[in-house]
């Protein structure tokens, strides 16, 4: 059934600046990881490797045991998804159109595409997008967009999802109500999921493993308690984090610039 | 379990609607190219011409029909159908809807060619080789130079756009509108006049009119399978390819079907502007951004409009024949911004 997706001492760079330098990571069926670390540290870049769109620089990457590259693109559009960081319409399309076409992969060569619209509905309800169902995309506003993209994904139905900064321009509501599926479909169905994001405190409460990546080839991944600690934080992020831990619950605070303590 | 999926069911492009749109247009088509069979100049009536048309007896009336009429209304319905989808997959691949079938400097190859031939005094037959011949060059040398955006499995940064490939084609066509440009000055008077139509498409004397709808009839039924994937492909290369697209083979394949495509429409009937821009963007207003449904809606409604125009250009200032590009952007202009402004 699900299988884990793994890399082997991956070494990613752009323009010839080193990344990451040799990351092994094994994401299992159930598993919720968040990728963190600073701008420009190859956050995006290693979700897109993750989803075999790019090559690692050195390394490997597998996918229930077999090389990400030896899947046929269609083949592997069954197993992952991947929801870049921004789509942008060349040309207008309601937001039914645009979560139904995610079936693609799934849909023999000659199907016409409105044979099964089930999964279709159900993601639409599940992001609360019923009532956007026949609006136009590229009229929508960015939040509203970036759930129509979700709700794509969920109608993808595969088995590893991997989200690039899922959460950006949703408000608080659908921010938790993104994470709370995505959770919930590890859980339940045993789905991996792995997103990047920015706010560490709502990744710290909504994963089970985490990346933390420093931008100079400095990569770890493991247990999110293990990976995401104060000194781990303030070494990657170049700024004091302090951890505090409120109601028994953990959260992290940067430390303010003006000199004096939080 | 509680549905209320008719309450709520969104209207989707449905095969069974397509089809009943596509069979509706072929049905416009046939009788548009009837009535430009049954019209004509001068002194022939229509019920002569359907006389004509019908009576298998050799009077002047059935060669006219059936050797000058309905060969030159086959060739513009395929012709118009040919640009309109050529068009429409132009527009799919450089993620531009102000892109048309002469973007990536075709029509300008096609031009220097048959205008080549013109001047140096050659026949139709090598007025069209050279059109044909000039369309390939510049398709050529297109792909050999855009090769980066059409074929790289894995982009530099992620664009989102083909800028690239737009400017290539941009630079390609003032290239060859300069080269035309000085042939028209220094042609012999003689010969500016066909130079003149020819570039202004001209469908009075087409050798082959079964070339073009053969053409269109290939192109549409190698494309139309394409289409969930030139859907997906509208949504960004980045999204399509995690969907199971190949974005290198699908556009690799609209760009040879759409110079193809053009190659065949400017050897048979010179440069026709207008249809190529303005059907498929109309189509996208009235029927929406589906290219499933949109690409044989282009291929048929393309050659609708190029019949129609034809039949005016000949008719309404007989005996002389309008160059129908013009005629069609005079009545397509207005049509087109009433739709513009009446928004959907």
């Amino acid at each position: 059934m699900s299988m884990a997706l793994a890399t082997e001492a991956i070494s990613l760079s752009i323009r010839g600046r080193l990344l990451v330098r040799a990351l092994s990571m094994r994401i299992e069926p159930g598993q919720v990881w968040c990728v963190l670390g600073p701008n420009g540290a190859g956050k995006s870049t290693l979700l897109r490797t993750l989803a075999g769109l790019r090559e690692p620089d050195e390394g490997r990457v597998t996918l229930g045991g077999r090389d990400i590259g030896a899947y046929r693109p269609i083949e592997l559009a069954r197993l992952r998804g991947f929801l870049p960081q921004s789509i942008v319409d060349a040309f207008s399309l309601t937001v039914m159109e645009a979560v139904i076409a995610a079936r693609h992969p799934r849909l023999p060569f000659w199907a016409w595409g409105d044979e099964d619209l089930q999964p279709a509905r159900r993601a639409l309800r599940t992001f609360e997008l019923e009532s956007l169902a026949e609006r136009d995309v590229t009229t929508l506003s960015g939040g509203e967009r970036q759930r129509v993209n979700i709700a794509a994904l969920f109608t993808q139905d595969v088995d590893v999802m991997l989200l690039d900064e899922p959460l950006s321009s949703l408000d608080l509501h659908h921010q938790m109500k993104t994470l709370h599926e995505l959770l919930h479909t590890a859980a339940r169905d045993g789905k991996s999921v792995v997103y990047t994001v920015h706010d560490i405190n709502l990744a710290f409460q909504h994963a089970t493993h985490a990346v933390l990546l420093d931008g100079n080839g400095g990569a770890l991944a493991g247990l999110k308690d293990e990976v995401i600690t104060s000194d781990h934080l303030s070494a990657a992020f170049h700024h004091p984090i302090h951890g505090v831990t409120l109601d028994g619950e953990r959260f992290f605070r940067a430390g303010r610039l003006n000199g004096r303590s939080p | 379990m509680m549905t209320s999926s008719s309450a709520t069911a969104p209207r989707l492009a449905t095969f069974g609607s397509a089809i009943r749109l596509w069979l509706g247009m072929l049905l416009v088509a046939l009788v548009a190219v009837l009535a430009s069979v049954l019209l004509g100049g001068g002194d022939s009536t229509v019920a002569a011409s359907w006389h004509g048309l019908v009576s298998p007896a050799e009077t002047p009336m059935h060669s006219i029909i059936w050797e000058l009429r309905l060969p030159r209304s086959i060739a513009a319905y395929g012709v118009g159908g040919l640009l309109a989808m050529s068009g429409c997959l132009m527009q799919i691949l450089v993620r531009n809807p102000l892109a048309d079938p002469y973007t990536l400097g075709l029509s300008g190859g096609a031009s220097v060619g048959a205008l080549g031939a013109m001047l140096g005094g050659l026949g139709a037959v090598l007025t069209a080789a050279g059109a044909a011949s000039g369309a390939l060059v510049a398709c050529l040398a297109v792909f050999v130079l855009g090769h980066r955006d059409l074929l790289s499995r894995q982009r530099a940064a992620q664009r989102e756009d083909s800028t690239d490939l737009i400017l290539i084609g941009v630079m390609l066509a003032s290239g060859f509108g300069a080269i035309v440009s000085m042939m028209l000055v220094l042609a012999p008077d003689r010969n500016l006049r066909g130079m003149l139509f020819w570039m202004m498409g001209d469908l009075s004397g087409v050798a082959n009119p079964a070339l073009p709808v053969i053409a269109l009839l290939l192109g549409v039924l190698l494309v139309v399978p394409l289409g969930r994937q030139l859907n997906l492909l509208g949504r960004g290369e980045e999204s399509a390819s995690a969907l199971g697209v190949r974005p290198n083979v699908v556009k690799s394949t609209i760009f040879i079907v759409a110079s193809l495509a053009t190659a065949v429409a400017v050897t048979t009937a010179g440069t026709v502007g207008f249809v190529g821009l303005v059907v498929p963007h109309a189509l996208r207003r009235v029927i929406g951004n589906d290219q499933r449904v949109l690409i044989p809606a282009c291929a048929l409604g393309g050659g609708i409009v190029v019949v129609v125009a034809d039949t005016i250009s000949r008719i309404v200032a007989d005996p002389i024949q309008l160059p129908v590009g013009a005629v069609m952007a005079v009545i397509g202009v207005p049509t087109f911004m009433f739709l513009l402004v009446k928004r959907r």
